[in-house]
């Protein structure tokens, strides 16, 4: 795995956060939001479907998300977005976030000039 | 797009995802339709077919914990236990491994996490050597009851459980592959200090604290003499492969009512008695009628659930035989039925049976056999109510004998421990990751009848 991948502790308790800030803009399907991700982040962010599409059954399970199906060709698409107890959720969490990053933004030390 | 190879890697992971159909339809066209999108891409980058789809199937990650995560959500969703098939799941798994192994290529180096993982699950799986019941070992357990100190500042895990293995002198067993899958490594950071508590507890603490960090529970299981650290899922099928076991009841004396000529045996056109009988065509007819009995039990009704179109077709072939019970003219089939459901409601809780949607025992008859698979104490349990029943009826025949009398025998109280002296006919005895082996019971049993040793 290449390190400038972020560590999976770093991302494990916000990747709700990250998919449903994802689907805030706009309705999506699983592939979309990965690729998202993805280019949000600069390869950064790569969440495997084997997390991405469980993540997204239990928001749908929690209420945060609901989803659509649409007939592309002969497959069958899923597309989610958000609900407004998934929005309502989005912007607690998100608040939460703001918070917690300025938090350590004061912590933590002046960034190294090597960086 | 070809579908094949996709279509084959889908349909495995649609088989032992065991959700209902149309759930796994769902899911199953959503993921075919990501691995197509994400295979149309990279062939769009020039990349060659079969290396596409190698790395497509690697990105999409284990097959296992992916079908581990969907069945908890649908569990969570429903509220109902899904009934998972070990031998099945891991059946399911290895055939994956060998179509995936077929599908990619040969010169493949890098291999997919999955096999690994799968391997390692099957290894796991603890195999006590010649043991029945898997129990713990009492060693374990008093080891486990022992108060312990622990001081543990951000030490990865790794080395907590090398100390906690030096404090209990046990095996300790961690799945590494599971938890990694779950969320936590060997470096994962401990923090737990406590003083003078049972040792059972500090497991406890340590798994809460590491289900904090996690997509999953864990937890620990004893086996024998093992202390096994996992996923709770994982840990389910352990202790489930290692504690089931499928006994043999010879119950043809209960279903057929003691009291009188007990095998009465009429020949009758098909059309007598009443809306619980059934009839059967010889020997084929109780075996086909008798395994649907499970199907009749969820109406509520024994017997009356079950399809009459068995009778019409086959019965007209062969003579119709019917077996009346003397004293309550009831057949016995509907007597097994009632057997069975008595067994099941005065044992365990309804999810300890696959029959009321848990996802654990199994009971079936057989030609006046009860099959049934279940823990070690829930036979026990089944044991000691088969026994009081006979000496009940028993009871019952001799009073009626003797006297005329309504008065009723003083009712027989379960005993709390076994000392049933019913013995089971067979024992076959079920080891993990083997093939099921009978025994025939030892001879010494208090069963009146020649013990029928099956194949």
């Amino acid at each position: 795995m290449p390190d400038q991948k972020y560590q999976r502790d770093l991302l494990r308790g916000s990747l709700d956060l990250l998919v449903l800030s994802v689907l805030a803009d706009e309705p999506m399907y699983g592939y979309l939001i990965q690729k998202r991700l993805r280019q949000v982040s600069a390869e950064r962010v790569r969440l495997a479907a084997g997390t991405l599409y469980p993540l997204l059954h239990r928001l749908e399970a929690d209420g945060a998300v609901s989803s659509r199906h649409e007939k592309v060709g002969q497959r069958d698409r899923k597309w989610y977005e958000l609900t407004s107890a998934g929005r309502k959720r989005l912007s607690r969490q998100a608040d939460q976030w703001r918070g917690y990053v300025e938090c350590m933004r004061q912590l933590l030390p002046a960034p190294s000039p090597a960086l | 797009m070809s579908e094949a190879e996709f279509e084959s890697y889908l349909q495995l992971l649609g088989r032992f995802l065991h959700l209902s159909q149309v759930q796994r339809d769902a899911i199953a066209s959503e993921l075919r339709d990501h691995m197509e999108q994400r295979l149309e891409e990279l062939l769009a980058q020039g990349m060659d077919r079969r290396k596409a789809i190698d790395q497509a199937l690697e990105e999409f990650g284990d097959a296992a914990a992916l079908s581990g995560e969907f069945r908890r959500i649908a569990q969570h969703k429903h509220r109902r236990r899904i009934m998972q098939t070990t031998f099945g799941a891991v059946a399911a798994s290895a055939a994956v491994i060998l179509v995936a192994s077929y599908l990619l290529p040969e010169n493949r180096t890098g291999a997919p996490s999955f096999p690994e993982s799968m391997a390692q699950n099957i290894e796991t799986g603890v195999t006590a050597p010649d043991q029945v019941d898997a129990a713990t070992d009492p060693t374990l357990i008093a080891q486990l009851n022992k108060r312990i100190s622990v001081n543990f500042n951000v030490a990865p895990l790794e080395t907590v459980v090398e100390k906690l293995r030096q404090i209990f002198e046990v095996n300790i067993q961690v799945e590494w592959a599971a938890l990694e899958q779950a969320g936590v490594d060997m470096d994962h950071p401990v923090a737990l200090q406590l003083k003078e508590v049972s040792g059972k507890n500090v497991l406890l603490l340590l798994m809460r604290h590491l289900s904090a960090s996690t997509v999953e529970p864990l937890g620990y299981t004893t086996l024998d003499n093992v202390l096994v650290i996992s996923t709770e899922n994982a840990l389910t099928t352990l202790t489930r492969e290692a504690q089931t076991v499928v006994r043999v009841y010879d119950c043809r004396d209960l279903i057929r009512w003691p009291g009188g000529a007990t095998d009465q045996v009429s020949r009758a056109p098909s059309g007598a008695g009443g809306p619980g009988m059934m009839e059967m065509s010889g020997g084929m007819g109780s075996m086909g009628g008798n395994m649907m009995m499970p199907g009749g039990m969820r109406g509520g009704q024994p017997g009356a659930g079950r399809p009459q179109a068995g009778r019409g077709r086959i019965g007209r072939a062969l003579p119709q035989v019917t077996r009346f019970s003397t004293q309550t003219g009831e057949s016995s089939e509907l007597l097994a039925s009632k057997l069975i459901e008595l067994i099941v409601m005065t044992n365990g809780e309804p999810g300890d049976w696959a029959l009321l949607g848990g996802d654990e025992g199994s009971i079936h008859e057989f030609d006046g056999m009860l099959v049934i698979q279940h823990r070690q104490d829930v036979h026990d349990r089944i044991v000691v109510l088969l026994d009081t029943l006979r000496q009940a009826i028993h009871e019952a025949d001799k009073q009626s004998a003797v006297t005329d009398s309504t008065s009723r025998p003083a009712p027989l109280i379960l005993p709390t421990e076994v000392s049933g002296t019913e013995r089971p006919v067979l024992i076959i005895k079920k080891r993990a990751g083997r093939s099921v082996q009978p025994t025939p019971a030892s001879p010494s049993s208090a069963e009146p009848r020649d013990p029928t040793t099956k194949p």
